[in-house]
């Protein structure tokens, strides 16, 4: 899915920066937390996350571009994430099996189907994260993803082969 | 792509359509809100943090100099020159002449240290024979006079009366 465009409306220069800063709160903080929440696994982290991705949207606001806004907030919360990530200490949670994890080879309903995706997906590295939640979650190209996190498309693409052949080992086990 | 593939796409794509609780993107608003109120009010304090500093800067800018001639007005300094003239010892060879040099000194006080010759400028014979021709053209301050105190004893023996000078330096006779 190629980045919306966001061009109408946009044109903050004539109206003060809280108040473009409240439209472009309105029109994008599903997309900045939803990322950040699948990138982090929290809500907690995710709130703090989106606020500091608002945040410098509000002082970057001048230098923001309108057409590449959304490219902008993608990057921005990418980049918070993996701070928040780097500061996490490592207290081997990631690497917990979920304890709801149904036997295998038995039927199981959605919400666990769910969440052993979820569960499978805080055991990735977050670049390998970082790219599933882009092109495989948010509908981002591998061009787009790469612009977003500042790596090569070849990069991303070898991310994203790596994440799904380590996420269909893990929920294979579960889902069939 | 297998089933497997098929079924973990679908999987995520369903991640992406799920809503997301409104009490959440609620708290986002309201601390990012928040958080530019507050540092709205944090440049306002600094901004008059930094006027103030400024005006006490400006103030004591300019009360510094204004105390400084006000003191220099009410005191004036005593003149240098006489003071560092006496602090240099003369040689023997020359005892006359920077005797001389310092009763000049002494007799201009409004005479700078700057104004003062560059010491070594002239050889030792040429400052001797320079002093010595001011020394025959202005001659030099006379001694300052020496007070003597005489004190007369009378004895018994009117033919007898000791006389008892005594100058300033404290020297008797």
């Amino acid at each position: 899915m190629a980045l919306a465009s966001i061009t109408d409306g946009l044109a903050w220069g004539s109206e003060s920066k809280e108040a473009a800063l409240e439209r472009l709160m309105g029109l994008h903080e599903r997309l900045v937390l939803r990322t950040a929440w699948r990138m982090l696994g929290n809500r907690e982290d995710a709130e703090d996350a989106a606020q500091e991705v608002f945040l410098r949207l509000y002082r970057h606001l001048g230098n923001v571009d309108e057409v590449s806004v959304e490219s902008w907030l993608y990057r921005t919360t990418m980049n918070v994430c993996y701070d928040v990530l780097r500061r996490r200490p490592k207290t081997g949670e990631l690497l917990v099996e979920p304890s709801h994890a149904p036997d295998a080879g038995a039927a199981i309903e959605e919400g666990e189907k769910r969440s052993l995706l979820e569960a499978g997906l805080k055991r990735l590295t977050p670049q390998e994260r970082a790219a599933v939640v882009l092109c495989s979650i948010e509908g981002l190209s591998s061009a787009e993803a790469a612009l977003a996190l500042g790596v090569s498309e070849g990069t991303v693409r070898s991310h994203l082969s790596l994440a799904r052949t380590r996420l269909k080992e893990y929920v294979g086990r579960f889902w069939r | 792509m297998n089933d497997l593939d098929r079924e973990l796409d679908a999987a995520l794509a369903r991640l992406r359509d799920e809503a997301l609780p409104e009490s959440a993107l609620a708290l986002v608003r309201a601390g990012v809100r928040e958080q530019i109120e507050g540092g709205r009010r944090k440049r306002i304090w600094t901004a008059w943090l930094s006027l103030a500093a400024a005006a006490a800067v400006a103030w004591i800018a300019l009360a510094i100099p204004w105390t400084a001639s006000t003191l220099r007005l009410a005191s004036p300094r005593a003149p240098e020159v006489a003071s560092i003239a006496l602090a240099r010892p003369a040689s023997p060879m020359t005892a006359g002449s920077s005797g001389a040099v310092r009763q000049e000194a002494r007799l201009k006080p409004g005479r700078s240290l700057k104004a003062a010759p560059p010491r070594g400028a002239l050889s030792r014979s040429a400052a001797l024979e320079k002093v010595r021709s001011e020394g025959r053209a202005t001659p030099p301050e006379p001694a300052r006079e020496e007070q003597t105190q005489f004190m007369r004893i009378i004895t018994d023996d009117p033919n007898v009366v000791i006389l008892w000078a005594m100058n300033s330096k404290g020297e008797t006779r």
